[in-house]
């Protein structure tokens, strides 16, 4: 390569910070150290974890790459261990020159060379003067270790935005039940526990019925309402391992896991029931005395297909349910 | 013909596996958790191995590291398949002498994909 070293790492740094952006990471300082390690393969190991994670479409969030960062980009040793070694040789060396004073005075200086006593002492000087600068690094530490105690609260509290900030990063915000996102990863998560154990999942596809005409007939705000009342019904008729997400817009998904196509039919049904029997409350008059009801496609995961070809089955016992007049179950 | 030992003690998984991997030319051969699958390994050395981590007796990190400390244990590909899917498990195996990672569940492209980038399929 015909390029200076600066050229070719400033190159190299704005093609990693473009990578980045196409893979959706925030540009963080701890992040792009990531990216660029990542993006010039000067760290083999660091390379192929990221290799991996792309290839089985794992997601590359703000906690994987606060993982990777742990795991590659270890913190140096701290001041506190290095001033602790240093007193360590320290004592060491206390009681060799104690042993060499020693020794002198019982061969009366005989034996051992001037030269070699002056050299132990100013060894021992060194060694003592390295002592005192550590021990002031110490005391630094120390109050910066108080400093650190103070700021803790702060810490955890902003642990706990983390926190609120992940719940809403899965949640739906209309209905409260998860979104899409965590749907996604629920799914990729649980049908790989139903292939390990061999047990059926099944997955519903929800969506409500004639909800174009509420929206067109009493406006956005009730549609938002019909939403919220379905979610709520959703959420209640199902067990507590299960997942109710909103899939998008007026659908909805279910995750059922450890239940066979039969049961799931019969817990679609259940939702149906309930429904029909739930008030609905509108926020105007006229819509009060609208009946909701939802069409619902049901497939079983095959395990060796993909979790597309699943959802795309249930999709379409979806669409047969709406073909053949809606408010029904229709298996895949 | 080359060989492929899968080791998991999932009977769905085995067979789904054995699906997908004779189709791809293989001889497969299965093993239920990492001590059967060193005792085939005496028997046998595969071409590749397809390997779960979570099993009883002996896990599959466990078997990856028994089988690179052989004199003849570097020759087989092998490509781990589990559903831990988190950058210390990913991290781990590599380092233990993993070739490829594929992540459960999977479907017929992606196992095929998976062999693909390690010059089997």
């Amino acid at each position: 390569m015909n390029l200076n070293g600066v050229e070719e790492v400033g190159i190299q740094a704005e093609a990693a910070m473009a990578s980045m952006q196409a893979h959706g990471v925030r540009p963080t300082p701890s992040n792009f150290s990531v990216w660029y390690a990542y993006h010039t393969g000067q760290n083999s190991d660091l390379t192929r974890t990221i290799d991996v994670l792309l290839s089985n479409h794992c997601p590359i969030d703000d906690q994987a790459l606060d993982q990777l960062h742990g795991t590659f980009f270890k913190p140096p040793v701290s001041e506190r261990a290095l001033c602790e070694k240093t007193i360590r040789a320290r004592d060491t060396l206390k009681t060799v020159l104690n042993l060499v004073e020693k020794a002198r005075s019982d061969a009366d200086g005989n034996d051992i060379s001037a030269q070699f006593l002056a050299n132990v002492q100013s060894l021992a000087d060194l060694i003592d003067s390295l002592v005192e600068e550590t021990s002031r690094f110490v005391g630094r530490s120390e109050r910066l270790g108080l400093d650190l105690r103070q700021s803790s609260d702060k810490i955890d509290a902003l642990e706990r935005t983390l926190d609120d900030l992940r719940r809403e990063a899965t949640t739906d915000g209309l209905t409260g039940i998860a979104n899409r996102r965590y749907f996604d990863v629920t799914l990729q998560t649980m049908c790989g526990d139903a292939m390990n154990s061999g047990d059926d999942l099944s997955l519903l596809l929800i969506d409500i019925d004639h909800f174009k005409k509420v929206n067109d007939t009493w406006g956005h705000a009730t549609g938002d309402a019909v939403i919220q009342f379905v979610a709520t019904t959703l959420a209640q008729s199902v067990r507590g391992q299960d997942c109710v997400a909103r899939y998008g817009g007026e659908e909805f998904a279910v995750i059922l896991p450890t239940t066979s196509i039969d049961a799931a039919m019969h817990v679609g049904d259940n939702i149906r029931t309930a429904l029909s029997r739930r008030p609905f409350a509108a926020p105007t008059v006229e819509a009060t005395a609208h009946t909701v009801t939802v069409s619902i496609g049901v497939a079983c995961y095959d395990p060796g297909e993909s979790l597309a070809q699943l959802v795309q089955r249930a999709d379409a016992a979806l669409y047969q349910a709406k073909k053949t007049g809606r408010d029904r179950v229709v298996a895949a | 013909m080359k060989s492929c030992l899968i080791v998991d003690d999932s009977r769905v998984v085995r067979s789904v596996a054995r699906r997908f991997v004779e189709a791809l030319g293989f001889a497969v051969a299965e093993a239920q958790d990492g001590q059967l699958a060193a005792a085939a390994c005496d028997r046998q050395m595969p071409d590749v191995v397809l390997l779960d981590w979570n099993m009883p007796v002996m896990t599959g990190i466990e078997f990856l590291r028994h089988l690179r400390a052989r004199d003849d244990g570097n020759k087989p590909i092998v490509i781990m398949c589990t559903t831990e899917r988190d950058i210390s498990h990913i991290h781990e195996a590599i380092a233990a002498g993993a070739n490829e990672y594929l992540v459960k569940p999977f479907d017929q492209p992606t196992l095929t994909a998976k062999f693909g980038r390690v010059g089997l399929a």
